[in-house]
């Protein structure tokens, strides 16, 4: 113990080596934790961006590619499925649920995805969270767009304001569809998924900005043309024109209204009876302004009724009604009128007709296989189908020579430490050796000589280490809210984990085993000097 | 109380030392006149048993150096004998009172002794240096690099005596101190060596010494090596 004391002296007179010897042992220890955690969390967040999704259908390639594009909204997705296809195998017995996607349009360089309201329900990721809306609500308005949370906040948009997609990837290339501009009417929680990096537009509405005219579909010559136009729809339109005669604010009714048509097209698609209700309440944004209505037009009350199953729902919303018109209106109503084009895109009843993914919920786990098989022997066009987890794992393998390198990297860092720490201990060999000789002459032994080498070794080492960790959870700590509010990427901060404190100790067992080379020496010297000063 | 006999050792089959027979007694302060190249070194190793003669025996207080185990000889060392080089013999990072007190780190027995005369090492070492003539209480503040030569010497000697060894070995103490300091620094170690009844071996090529000394030796005359030969 004496020996150490006399060690841990002999460091503190030689301050500057042994700050420099610990910062770059200190730098190293933190680097490669560093890139451990790192390797972790974007491993954890990389399996984390899908879960509770048994199988993800496109069409024939690449399974990577599928995953990058529909989970990381990476790449190019010019292959797509019929719309068809996805209603064939939503239907299938062992599908539980079926959400379709559909990529390929951007805004201001995020993702523009296109799937219908059961995405919101199915869709889960890390340990089967469900997105959450931070703010607004999710509309069925077939214009109407949920943004991710990064999306809102680098674009500072709130609810309600309008937005133009560009169709393609890039940030500046592509045809602007700015004859159909969106209102934002939900925004998401962070998930530190690719979503949060996404605009969330219904498959309608995104089929409308492709069709040959890229939603181009003419002016209206005015309201005459337009009830003209609407005389082959049956019902509902009839209302519309009344609506607009008779309200300033018709435009929106006629959202609600086509709504419906719109609903109804997502019930079919739903087979769950909870998300039935849940589509309801949606609906209701515009109830309001059809109850004003009602009064006039019986007509439209019955349809109404037709629309909601049952009367308790009704009713319940008729007590909601008075916020509902005001937030509606204010978010809605007054932000956000309809182009005509949109009007008449509305009016056309667009189905969608390509998609590019499905994310598949199986009814028992057990059905995976099968599934897969059949998907992948589809009749009606080529398709295949992958397990997220799997394809997830097999896509990491691809990073694992990275992985690899950087280890390397890393590893080769810390050994420059070590180096560095021993070339400073071997250069103080020689001016310590009448150091050593008065410690021989007081009583030392060889022994103690070549452990005070070690000791002090073990000991830069030591405090590198942990001034290291330090270093490193000061960092993540500085780090970690810029890295999720600027890069979406969340580092969880944890205790060092069994691997790292192995890697510590294999990193403070490297630096004694190296202070041998210095401590024989050592050794040697007091054996052969003894007590004479050498100098 | 300590004797050498037919003591021969060679380093890389050079012949260093051949010394027939050499006794010193109890009390005695010796002076060994060796010019630098004429063994001094190698024999003061000999006798701080750090290194092992070849043949022949060097006996301390009647215990014989080659019965003993190597780190024998080191806690044996510790135990009974106080060195003083000629100059920078004290370790840079440790304070005054630190490196005075070092020798107690390897020898329990000079710390017991030690403790016999003050209630601590720190008083213990105190009174040693008060003794030596150094009693500034400031200068125990001071690295021991801004200390003076004279000033270093004697914080060499306060160490050497700590514990009252049985031998004090100095090489060439005052080699380095200006004459008004080397007669004073010898007289403080006559002194104290009397006190203590501490045998003492006062190894220097300054003839000029010689004459401070009841009993000296030439070391070239004692020492059997021809150098001219083995050069």
């Amino acid at each position: 113990m004496a020996i150490l004391s006399l060690a841990f002296k002999s460091l503190l007179n030689r301050k500057l080596t042994f700050f420099i010897t610990l910062f770059s042992i200190a730098i190293s220890v933190t680097l490669l934790l560093g890139v451990q955690t790192l390797k972790t969390e974007t491993n954890n967040s990389f399996m984390k961006s899908i879960s509770g999704t048994d199988l993800i259908i496109g069409s024939r390639g690449a399974s990577s590619q599928l995953l990058l594009s529909s989970v990381f909204h990476i790449g190019n997705t010019t292959n797509t499925i019929k719309y068809d296809t996805y209603q064939t195998i939503s239907k299938s017995p062992a599908v539980e649920w079926a959400v379709p996607i559909s990529l390929g349009d951007s805004h201001h360089g995020y993702t523009v995805m296109a799937t219908d309201l059961s995405f919101f329900d199915y869709f889960s990721y890390a340990n089967k969270q469900h997105l959450k809306v931070e703010s607004g609500k999710i509309d069925d308005d077939m214009f109407a767009v949920v943004i991710g949370s990064e999306v809102a906040k680098k674009l500072n948009y709130k609810i309600g304001d309008e937005v133009i997609v560009t169709h393609g990837g890039g940030e500046i290339e592509g045809h602007h569809h700015d004859n159909i501009p969106y209102f934002i009417s939900a925004i998401l929680s962070p998930s530190f998924t690719a979503i949060d990096q996404s605009l969330i537009i219904s498959l309608e509405a995104m089929e409308a900005m492709h069709t040959d005219n890229h939603g181009h579909f003419g002016a209206l010559p005015g309201e005459t043309l337009l009830a003209s136009g609407h005389t082959d729809h049956d019902g509902h339109d009839h209302e519309d024109v009344n609506h607009e005669e008779h309200h300033d604010e018709a435009t929106h009714d006629e959202h609600d209204h086509e709504d419906a048509n719109h609903q109804e097209h997502d019930h079919e698609k739903h087979h769950g009876e909870a998300t039935h209700d849940e589509h309801d309440h949606e609906k209701h944004h515009g109830e309001a302004t059809h109850d004003e209505h009602d009064h006039e037009d019986a007509n439209h009350q019955e349809h109404d009724h037709e629309k909601h199953n049952g009367e308790a729902t009704h009713d319940e919303h008729d007590h909601e009604d008075a916020n509902h018109q005001e937030h509606h209106d204010k978010a809605t109503n007054e932000s956000h009128r309809d182009t005509q084009e949109q009007r008449v895109a509305r009016l056309l009843k667009i189905k969608p007709e390509n998609i590019n993914a499905i994310f598949v919920g199986l009814t028992s786990p057990q059905a995976v296989l099968g599934m897969q098989n059949y998907v992948n022997n589809f009749q009606a066009e080529p398709l295949s189908a992958i397990i997220p987890a799997l394809a997830l794992q097999e896509l990491w393998q691809f990073f694992s020579l990275a992985e690899m390198a950087l280890n390397i990297v890393t590893v080769f860092v810390v050994l420059v430490g070590l180096l560095g720490m021993l070339s400073i201990i071997l250069m103080s060999l020689n001016e310590r050796r009448r150091e050593m000789a008065i410690l021989r002459s007081v009583g030392a032994r060889p022994g103690h000589i070549f452990g005070l080498i070690i000791g002090e070794a073990g000991f830069v080492c030591f405090a590198g280490i942990v001034l290291g960790v330090a270093l490193l959870y000061l960092l993540l700590a500085v780090l970690q809210a810029p890295l999720a509010s600027y890069y979406g990427f969340y580092i969880d901060i944890n205790m060092l984990t069994s691997n790292d404190l192995l890697i510590l100790t294999v990193i403070q067992g490297s630096a004694l085993l190296i202070a041998l080379i210095p401590g024989w020496l050592i050794y040697k010297y007091s054996l052969s000097d003894g007590m004479s000063i050498k100098f | 109380m300590i004797n050498l006999t037919n003591l021969r050792f060679a380093w890389q089959k050079k012949d260093i030392i051949n010394i027939k027979a050499l006794n010193i007694n109890k009390g005695q302060h010796l002076f060994i006149e060796g010019p630098s190249g004429s063994g001094k070194s190698t024999l003061l190793n000999l006798l701080g048993g750090v290194l092992t003669p070849q043949s022949g025996d060097v006996s301390i207080l009647g215990q014989s150096l080659n019965a003993l185990s190597s780190s024998q000889k080191d806690s044996f060392r510790a135990n009974h004998i106080g060195f003083i080089f000629q100059q920078f013999n004290l370790i840079p990072y440790l304070s005054v009172l630190d490196n005075i007190t070092l020798p107690c780190t390897f020898s329990k027995a000079r710390k017991e002794k030690a403790l016999k005369h003050s209630k601590s090492l720190n008083e213990e070492a105190i009174r040693l240096l008060a003794a030596l003539g150094l009693d500034d209480s400031e200068l125990l503040q001071r690295s021991v690099n801004e200390l003076s030569v004279g000033q270093q010497q004697r914080v060499a000697a306060a160490r050497a005596m700590l514990g009252s060894p049985e031998i004090i070995i100095a090489d060439e103490p005052t080699s380095a101190l200006d004459s008004d300091h080397r007669q004073g620094f010898i007289k403080i170690l006559f002194e104290e060596c009397q006190k203590e009844n501490i045998t003492l071996i006062f190894v220097s090529h300054d003839a000029d010494l010689k004459h401070h000394f009841t009993h000296s030796i030439n070391l070239q005359q004692l020492n059997q090596v021809n150098f001219k030969e083995s050069i």
